[in-house]
């Protein structure tokens, strides 16, 4: 049986507010998602991730860590009179996720957490509260997007192209002879047969093409791939929760 | 007629040549941008005739008629 339990609350800061929800697993395992905001003038930062932790835990351990690390960079910058936080926040998002999740490993490691759990952090920088000068925030190139999903669609296979169409990932089998899902996420988007994700990304080309680059190389030439990555995660888990805790973290996001 | 695709902002670039005198600007093009995708990156060979697999390309001269050779991007740790 899952319970799931939510609370909003303030954290002290009026620029914070965080949303916290808990499922209790049967056998007492407590896995946290959470959504919190960070605000500066200009808009917002947003962080979300899922945590595997045991009953009894404290997750502001992670918490006060996530606050003392964005919502201080944001002082930092108003401090510093930087004309463009938004800018300056959307380029540190991948050192946020970095960071946050290397915290993750160190409290799991350090007892007390569940550490086979497939954890992932996501942070995103928001510019939707006021209207930016161009300069600010480049607009998505729709038409480059288009054309590397093509591109990607045109080199899947039967099955890989239906998955992706229905589900926006799709496995590949490497060069290894191990499955791998390939996500349409910029970080930790490829998941090996035993959970750990990996992080090795393309610069400055669509989401799209990520995807298609870690196809080839996995298939081809895994080892240029894995060289270049960031893992986290890993270890095994009854397939039964991962999939109860997918379908819950689906309806909360 | 070969074709390369070099993954970048735009989704892709491509490229085609053969070996003839007229396409020999582009092949010229091709061919820097192969050295540089296997400084860098990594160029595979794909959809090749006769349904035969993909392959990492290691000389320009492996870029087969009627196959896509698909330039990669240096993969960086996220």
């Amino acid at each position: 049986m899952v319970r799931l339990s939510g609370l909003d609350q303030q954290m002290g800061d009026d620029r914070l507010s965080v949303a916290c929800y808990s499922v209790i697993e049967r056998d007492s395992i407590r896995i946290l998602w959470r959504s919190r905001r960070y605000n500066w003038p200009g808009g917002g930062i947003e962080v979300s991730g899922v945590w595997g932790i045991r009953t009894g835990s404290d997750p502001r351990m992670l918490f006060g860590y996530i606050q003392e690390l964005i919502g201080g960079q944001i002082h930092h910058l108003e401090r510093c009179n930087v004309p463009d936080i938004g800018a300056s926040l959307r380029a540190m998002e991948l050192t946020f996720e970095h960071a946050i999740n290397r915290r993750m490993e160190s409290l799991e490691h350090a007892g007390g957490y569940r550490d086979n759990f497939s954890d992932r952090v996501r942070v995103d920088a928001l510019f939707g509260w006021q209207a930016l000068a161009p300069q600010v925030h480049s607009p998505v190139d729709q038409k480059a997007v288009k054309k590397a999903r093509d591109l990607l669609r045109d080199q899947l296979n039967d099955e890989q192209r239906a998955q992706f169409d229905a589900t926006e990932q799709f496995q590949v089998i490497g060069k290894d002879r191990k499955t791998y899902t390939i996500k349409k996420a910029r970080s930790f988007n490829v998941t090996g047969p035993d959970g750990v994700r990996y992080c090795g990304q393309t610069v400055d080309t669509p989401l799209e093409d990520q995807m298609l680059a870690q196809k080839l190389l996995l298939e081809n030439d895994p080892e240029k791939f894995f060289k270049n990555c960031n893992r986290s995660g890993g270890a095994a888990i009854d397939s039964g929760i991962i999939n109860a805790l997918a379908a819950v973290a689906g309806s909360l996001f | 007629m070969k074709k390369i695709r070099i993954l970048d902002k735009t989704g892709d670039t491509e490229i085609d040549f053969d070996d003839s005198a007229v396409t020999a600007d582009a092949r010229k093009i091709a061919e820097a941008a192969f050295d540089k995708a296997k400084k860098s990156g990594t160029p595979i060979l794909t959809k090749r005739q006769g349904g035969q697999p993909d392959m990492v390309i290691r000389k320009f001269s492996e870029i087969e008629d009627g196959a896509e050779a698909i330039f990669i991007p240096a993969i960086v740790a996220g």
